[in-house]
């Protein structure tokens, strides 16, 4: 194939719309190292508000919060959607092609919509069992919702490429159904799985709504804390801390490419 | 099915003893509107070399999976070395595959990939150890040792796939197109390894190709398919010299058909006559009714062509020489003798080129032991 040269124009395009995409994560970096308290106005460089956030009690218990969230949600998301994919890859039943569908819906959902209804849920429960009152719990179960279909679809697309006859290979070579899922289904499936719990990981990091609505007193997450706090001004120690969000996802992003790059 | 004509019975194995590695009697197996394989019946001597030959989708593969267990048949019945296989699950049949994409594992390097079988049936590493490694020396693989399938050749694949699969020591070996993806010479060196590995292991392979040069150089017999259904079974030279059918005919090697019709049976011959002239052919399986519509089939190479002498003697056709093709060790004449056109080939015995040239005319004789006579 022959290697083209965008044009000038194309380029200045191009240019512009990444500057678009990422100007406005550049000026949360930039001021998050502003020395002055408030204000635009730049006061000189400081790393002292990354100290600041240690020393910020309500910081630390939101972003515990939050990572004991992203981590318990994308356990078992991970572990329902990787038998959700391997059941629907593996084994024909009536109403396949309809679940299939039906996994598509909650990614086109709006969140806010899905929001309401889970609020909605837990609140007309929870009178019956006290782990639906709003907190970390609901919490996890409402990212555990939207993070499913994801996982699902991540990992049915691995388990999709895979050769069929490499597991009939194996059934050849003398496995039973559990050795063959154990020593070839399964590593094959896992590069696949990783990906998968790294978007989940990083869908929850990030989560604004759906956390908003399912949270309870003592469960809040950095996102929430963030939006709280704007409310009195947009303070460098905000910057601060988003700046380290993104650092999170970006390197969830990053991981996940290479996982699947590895796994051509 | 006549008794073999005498020259024939020096190509012909000798004739195996012991039982049975497979009786498939009536198998049938349907996908959807597709008959993959229909009513076939089949038995294959242990320590045999089989092939299964055919275009694609004549069940052959069908077959092949159904011996491995990795498929079952609708109807009929197969006994594995003497058992019904029905209730026998394909991970504990004495059998294994080499499969046509060779189904490496690709998480695994050459040494996991060739132990896998053993691992399964968990025994002892210092076992496993010994075995992998003196089948990794037999097929030459052991310097790849810790290489990843992503990380071979073609060919080297393709002798990973067999020693994974004869590591297990399995009574029978089923070979899925093994050679299809590899180049000629390869093709042509791995046929005779193979061949050897046969020899020296005795077990029985069973080995499915559309390749009718592989399956003539392999095997002991070999069983022509199409559409599902066994057309002939027989020995390569059997299948050569006296094929049943056209389909059998034109699949193995290259022929000459000629269209014609019975005018006279008498004393062992049958004379018939053709737009090409008139053939005596030696009295073979099929019914001699005067006036029935045959074919004639005969072997370029058993054309004897020479200067243009005398003609209108039986077996004998005047011809003209259209096309002249020198390929090396032989080289291809197309002729035409009264309108049927015909090919023939003479091997190049020596360096001194004594052919026949194009538009040249000459003296076709077709030899009646040479001929084949069929009646479809």
């Amino acid at each position: 194939m022959a290697v083209n040269r965008p044009s000038l124009r194309l380029s200045l395009w191009s240019a512009l719309a990444y500057l678009f995409l990422y100007a406005p994560i550049a000026v949360v970096v930039i001021y998050s190292f502003n020395a002055a308290r408030f204000g635009a106005a730049w006061n000189g460089f400081t790393t002292h508000w990354y100290a600041a956030i240690w020393d910020n009690p309500q910081a630390l218990s939101a972003a515990r919060n939050t990572l004991l969230l992203a981590g318990c949600s994308t356990l078992i998301s991970t572990l329902l959607g990787t038998a959700l994919a391997y059941g629907w890859t593996r084994f024909h039943f009536p109403g396949r092609r309809w679940i299939s569908g039906l996994l598509h819906i909650p990614i086109f959902i709006p969140d806010i919509v899905l929001a309401v209804a889970l609020l909605l849920l837990y609140s007309l429960v929870s009178p019956w069992l006290r782990f639906f009152e709003l907190g970390l719990p609901t919490m996890v179960l409402a990212h555990v919702t939207f993070q499913i279909p994801f996982v699902a679809i991540v990992v049915r697309a691995r388990l999709a490429g895979l050769d069929p006859a490499l597991e009939e290979a194996a059934r050849d070579l003398g496995a039973s159904g559990r050795q063959k899922f154990r020593h070839v289904t399964l590593p094959l499936m896992m590069p696949g799985i990783l990906a998968a719990a790294m978007l989940a990981f990083t869908l929850s990091l990030d989560d604004f709504v759906v956390s908003f609505f399912t949270s309870g007193p003592g469960s809040t997450t950095l996102p929430i804390l963030i939006y709280s706090s704007v409310k009195r001004g947009i303070t460098p120690d905000i910057n601060a801390l988003s700046t380290l969000i993104i650092l999170a996802s970006i390197l969830g992003t990053v991981s996940v490419m290479l996982l699947q790059r590895k796994n051509r | 099915m006549t008794a073999p004509t005498p020259t024939l019975e020096k190509y012909v194995a000798p004739p195996l003893s012991g039982g049975f590695s497979i009786e498939a009697d009536q198998l049938t197996r349907r996908f959807g509107e597709v008959t993959a394989l229909d009513r076939v019946s089949v038995r294959i001597h242990e320590g045999e070399f089989f092939s299964l030959l055919g275009p694609s989708g004549c069940g052959k593969t069908t077959l092949l999976r159904m011996i491995g267990g990795l498929e079952m048949p609708d109807s009929g019945r197969l006994i594995l070395l003497g058992r019904d296989a029905a209730d026998w699950p394909a991970h504990q049949r004495p059998v294994n595959t080499v499969f046509q994409s060779y189904a490496l594992f690709p998480h695994l390097n050459v040494v996991d990939n060739v132990a896998f079988g053993l691992r399964m049936k968990r025994l002892p590493e210092s076992e496993i150890h010994r075995r992998v490694q003196g089948v990794m020396e037999m097929t030459r693989i052991r310097e790849l040792e810790r290489r990843f399938p992503a990380e071979l050749s073609g060919g080297q694949k393709q002798r990973v796939a067999l020693a994974r699969a004869v590591v297990n020591e399995p009574k029978v070996l089923l070979l899925d197109e093994p050679l299809g993806a590899l180049d000629l010479k390869l093709r042509k060196q791995l046929q005779i390894e193979l061949h050897q590995l046969q020899r020296r292991l005795g077990i029985t392979f069973i080995y499915v190709t559309h390749d009718q040069d592989e399956a003539l150089v392999m095997s002991d017999r070999i069983a022509v398919m199409n559409e599902g259904r066994i057309v002939q079974l027989d020995t390569p030279a059997q299948l050569y010299e006296r094929p049943r059918t056209r389909f059998v005919a034109e699949f193995l090697g290259a022929c000459n058909l000629i269209e014609g019709e019975i005018v006279e049976a008498a004393s062992g011959q049958i004379k018939v006559r053709s737009a090409a002239g008139m053939f005596m052919v030696a009295m073979g399986s099929i019914a001699p009714d005067i006036r029935s519509k045959v074919t004639l089939v005969i072997r370029p190479e058993r054309i004897v062509l020479s200067a243009l002498t005398q003609s209108g003697q039986p077996n004998r056709v005047s011809a003209e020489i259209n096309d002249v093709i020198y390929s090396g060790a032989e080289t291809r004449y197309s002729l035409c003798g009264g309108a049927v056109p015909f090919h023939c080939c003479l091997i190049n015995s020596s360096a001194v080129r004594d052919g026949f040239a194009v538009g040249e005319s000459v003296s076709a004789y077709f030899p009646p032991e040479s001929l084949i006579l069929l009646n479809d």
